[in-house]
């Protein structure tokens, strides 16, 4: 079992990889689409291997070493991050428009997969940080070239500062980790285990969780860092944006490395970190309420869902962990194919804005329905996947201090109502004034995008009826992160079951 | 026959399931391959809803002959994790069986009226599809163990009602009621939820026995402190203001009388606009435990009842006359409970669902009745019923009489004091937002406004009109 997992993990990394790099030899973009789909679904394949294998090893976790410092592994945490990485990039690559998957961006989205699939396999730090720069590559690459054709796509360039300069701090962190290692000579300075065997002296942590945060604080868009999403959502090239988000390579990081290795700084920063998750969550609520952009209001609900994980893994118990954790499964699936179906109207009117949309449902009545149960899937509806994930989230959150949570009630209130909203600007109604004539020609989705949107529409609706198995997968983690608080938890709680039991 | 409790329970379980069966049936081949034919349609929601009302009827007949108060069935956990489990439970009492019987009875009845109603519509499958999850809805409302899994039927409940009243999607009008009555209901759910949440946390479980005490229905006072109960207590009242539209929320019930006919009979005369009464009977210990909470209800429904009694009376088209009358019984029942009058609320609650199901079942037909009515009495005068205003001094009636034309302007309260200070805020943060990716990347939508902006994206290109895609 051990010998089987180094081939299989490098294969689904370096995968995705050599599909782009082939891909520069085939010539017709027809062609070239049905490479990369080709390739996202025997990732996939091999993603759901490494599934396999871990249940095989019964939870623990699955590791080879290739020398000191190049070791890949995954446990349950990782494999979810992977199989919800693959999927989507599938879903992207399957479904995208054509006319927006030209071949550089096919191949930014399986650059953009392949380092992140590696930064989930890679059990040293110094490797995390080298996939979480590569991340951003394609994607700015991709960028810089379209900014000296497009003026428009010149918006994009915050993409650049953010998140490059984003990097920066992280890069720090791993080098105030790494210092005592290399001072004293440590065979591996930066593996994930080592520097947990070593642990981290208390009055560093704060500096090193701090620089982390930045870090993760741009990557998840959390709100004073966000304003890269929405303006790469809406005018950057289709599918790495939605990737780079769902991916949740932020919130990996946090549960990863962060969690456990500042124990104690992550005690002292939660109250503050809990503030501003919660904060984000509602700031991003109120912003896509107002949006009249189709593509601006999914990437202000993926700064809300943000900032519910983040308030979630601040409050570090059992139900919170597994809340956050569920979440950015729950939110992730159902957005990405809201974003599909909104990609397909833009394609098929030319507009992603409300005011001149209205309408669509009689010529388009599946894309109507596909619509509203994503987005009903997305917003913690009774029977979805997020339903699970927020009442978990409200419990974790509410049952230490009941009035905090109000502002997350407020967050699920307004998301739902904006989500309405859109539907009934885009869908129903009469047609936008003026824009009857294109509005009258649109075709309903492609074979294609149904498949794709009735799939993750399929997944949000059965891991909301049992997901058990979903989260016996990071229960593990969940338990280990939640250990020295669950302990107290349960001693406070104790009195409840107890009452109830008479 | 003799049946066991185990088989009682086990039907009683079953009777949320048939309408969700036919919903998840004919929704998935509705979406993935074409439309049914009507009759289809029509029989598998009718059968569906047939079997729930035979296993509410075999519950309650059970439960009338073996003199049995409470049945619990746990069906078993949902999902969990560290000491939180979502149990799905479902509690049968006295209180949940006759709302069993009625809810299945008039779902059953109004499903077989609306198959000639809307024969032929455009949203033929819709409407019965809605109306098979709305009947799984209220089911699991009634029928739900655990205040958790009553949120869900909730939620179901209230989807369901704002996609009927958006039913005729083609005009404007209806699409804008639907969203309304959803804005409220999302944000008085907001009291739901905290419920949901502070039951847990004080009582240490979200089941109704045991946070309630298993007693007959109504049973007596919950063991709890006054502090406590009264917060749960206002938290519940606070959802079902929305779910009942009382009075600070009421704008939203005349709106939602755009839906079909049979829907509007369904939801505002009979049985969605009584869910937050059916919460509120449920959560009957608590109110008992919490006169603050109580005070509230009767104020909160005496004033809708005047409110809508004065409405009613200057309403030109019999549908928006009726949601008022439905307000004015709907506020009294609230202050019966208020009262702790618990039995008579139900016994209105029933009578009155049955009622006005029926009247404004009636309703298209409404004017022709009067002209028959009229024709009878050959011109002789009739009695009028509306004799109190005449006490009132004339300048008090104009007054009033201004109010009631204007629906005591509810309408634009809530647009200038909730919606629109909220929409503004995110207009004026996404401007400032727009601002500031504009001075980071070195490029403003505002340079390039002269140019057509989707020339990239192919299809149909026309000019913004010198409006920004994304302003408000």
């Amino acid at each position: 079992m051990q010998a089987s997992v180094l081939p299989l993990l490098s294969m689904m990394v370096l995968l995705p990889a050599l599909g782009a790099a082939g891909l520069g030899r085939v010539l017709s973009p027809e062609r070239a689409r049905k490479v990369a789909v080709t390739v996202a679904s025997l990732t996939l394949v091999l993603a759901v291997g490494a599934l396999a294998l871990v249940q095989a090893s019964e939870g623990a976790r699955a590791m080879a070493s290739l020398g000191q410092v190049l070791r890949l592994g995954v446990n349950g945490m990782s494999v979810v991050a992977m199989l919800l990485t693959a999927l989507l990039t599938l879903g992207l690559v399957a479904a995208g428009p054509r006319q927006m998957l030209d071949m550089a961006t096919l191949r930014a989205v399986l650059l953009t997969e392949s380092a992140a699939l590696g930064f989930f396999c890679v059990q040293d730090l110094g490797l995390m940080l080298v996939f979480w720069v590569a991340m951003l590559l394609p994607a700015e690459v991709l960028i810089s070239r379209r900014a000296k054709a497009e003026p428009e796509a010149r918006a994009v360039r915050t993409f650049r500062i953010y998140l490059l300069a984003g990097s920066l701090p992280l890069l720090a962190a791993v080098v105030l980790l790494g210092l005592p290692g290399w001072q004293s000579g440590a065979a591996a300075p930066l593996g994930l285990s080592e520097l947990l065997a070593r642990g981290i002296p208390a009055p560093r942590q704060t500096a090193i969780l701090a620089l982390m945060m930045l870090a993760v604080a741009f990557r998840m868009a959390v709100v004073p860092f966000h304003s890269w999403l929405p303006v790469l959502l809406a005018r950057g090239p289709f599918g790495v944006g939605m990737l780079m988000v769902s991916a949740h390579t932020g919130l990996y990081l946090l549960v990863r490395v962060a969690m456990p290795l500042l124990p104690e700084a992550w005690a002292a920063f939660s109250p503050l970190l809990e503030g501003v998750g919660l904060f984000c969550a509602l700031y991003g609520a109120v912003l896509a309420l107002a949006q009249m952009d189709l593509r601006r209001t999914v990437g202000f609900l993926l700064v809300s869902q943000s900032g519910l994980m983040l308030a979630g893994l601040a409050e570090r118990n059992t139900e919170s962990l597994a809340g956050a954790l569920l979440q950015s499964v729950a939110a992730a699936v159902p957005l990405t194919g809201l974003m599909l179906v909104v990609r397909a109207i833009e394609v098929r009117t030319g507009t992603a804005d409300m005011t001149r949309l209205g309408g669509l449902v009689r010529r388009a009545p599946r894309m109507a329905a596909l619509y509203f149960l994503l987005g009903i899937a997305s917003l913690g509806f009774p029977g979805t996947l997020s339903f699970v994930g927020e009442d978990l989230l409200l419990h974790g959150i509410l049952g230490t201090h009941p009035l905090v949570a109000l502002p997350l009630l407020l967050t699920t209130a307004i998301n739902g109502i904006t989500f309405l909203r859109s539907f009934q600007r885009t869908f129903l109604g009469a047609p936008a004034h003026g824009h009857a004539s294109v509005l009258d020609t649109v075709e309903d989705l492609l074979p294609r995008e149904r498949i794709a949107a009735l799939a993750l529409c399929v997944l949000a609706f059965l891991g909301g009826l049992f997901p058990g198995p979903l989260m016996r997968l990071r229960e593990h983690e969940v338990s280990a992160l939640a250990g020295p608080a669950a302990a107290e938890h349960a001693e406070a709680g104790a009195h409840g079951p107890a009452m109830a039991s008479h | 026959m003799q049946l066991s409790d185990v088989v009682v329970g086990g039907i009683a379980t079953t009777v949320p399931f048939w309408p969700l069966l036919a919903f998840v049936g004919l929704g998935l081949v509705t979406l993935v391959h074409r439309t049914p034919r009507e009759r289809t349609v029509a029989g598998c929601v009718l059968w569906s809803l047939s079997l729930s009302l035979i296993g509410s009827l075999v519950t309650a007949v059970f439960m009338l002959s073996h003199h049995q108060d409470v049945l619990m069935v746990d069906v078993g956990p949902w999902f969990s994790t560290g000491s939180y489990t979502f149990e799905l439970s479902f509690l049968v009492d006295r209180l949940s069986v006759t709302m069993m019987v009625l809810s299945s009875a008039i779902s059953l009845l109004i499903g077989r009226f609306s198959v000639n109603y809307l024969h032929r519509e455009a949203g033929f499958t819709r409407f019965f599809l809605l109306l098979a999850l709305f009947a799984t809805g209220m089911m699991l409302l009634v029928e739900a163990g655990s205040i958790d899994l009553l949120f869900v039927g909730w939620e179901l409940v209230g989807l369901t009602s704002a996609l009927l009243i958006g039913f005729f999607h083609e005009r404007t009008t209806p699409v804008r009621a639907g969203l309304k009555a959803f804005t409220i209901y999302r944000l008085c759910d907001i009291g739901l939820l905290l419920a949901v949440v502070l039951l847990h946390h004080y009582a240490g479980s979200a089941e109704w026995v045991e946070a309630l005490g298993e007693w007959a229905w109504p049973g007596p006072a919950v063991v709890m402190g006054v502090g406590p109960a009264t917060v749960l207590g206002l938290c519940l009242v606070l959802a079902a203001m929305g779910k009942s539209a009382q009075l600070p929320f009421s704008s939203w019930l005349p709106r939602a009388m755009e839906g079909p006919t049979p829907s509007s009979a369904l939801f505002y005369g009979a049985l969605s606009v009584h869910a937050g009464l059916y919460l509120l009977l449920r959560a009957e210990p608590l109110l008992q435990r919490a006169p603050l909470a109580s005070g509230v209800l009767v104020a909160v429904g005496l004033l809708t009842a005047l409110h809508a009694t004065l409405v009613w009376r200057v309403q030109t088209d019999v549908k928006s006359a009726l949601a008022y009358a439905v307000l004015t019984q709907v506020g009294l029942m609230f202050a019966e409970v208020g009262m702790g009058w618990y039995r008579l609320a139900l016994v209105h609650l029933v009578a009155h669902a049955c009622l006005r199901c029926l009247q404004l079942l009636r309703a298209p037909s409404a004017l022709r009745e009067v002209q028959a009515r009229h024709a009878a009495s050959q011109g002789v005068k009739q009695p009028t019923v509306a004799v109190g205003h005449h006490v009132l001094p004339e300048s008090l009636r104009q007054r009033f009489y201004r109010l009631a034309l204007e629906r005591f302007a509810l309408d634009v309260l809530h647009e200038q004091w909730a919606l629109r200070p909220l929409l503004w805020i995110g207009a004026w943060v996404d401007k400032a937002e727009r601002v500031w990716v504009g001075v980071v990347s070195g490029w403003t939508p505002r340079s390039a406004e002269s140019k057509p902006l989707e020339s990239g994206h192919g299809a149909a290109t026309e000019p913004s009109g010198g409006k920004s895609t994304g302003a408000v």
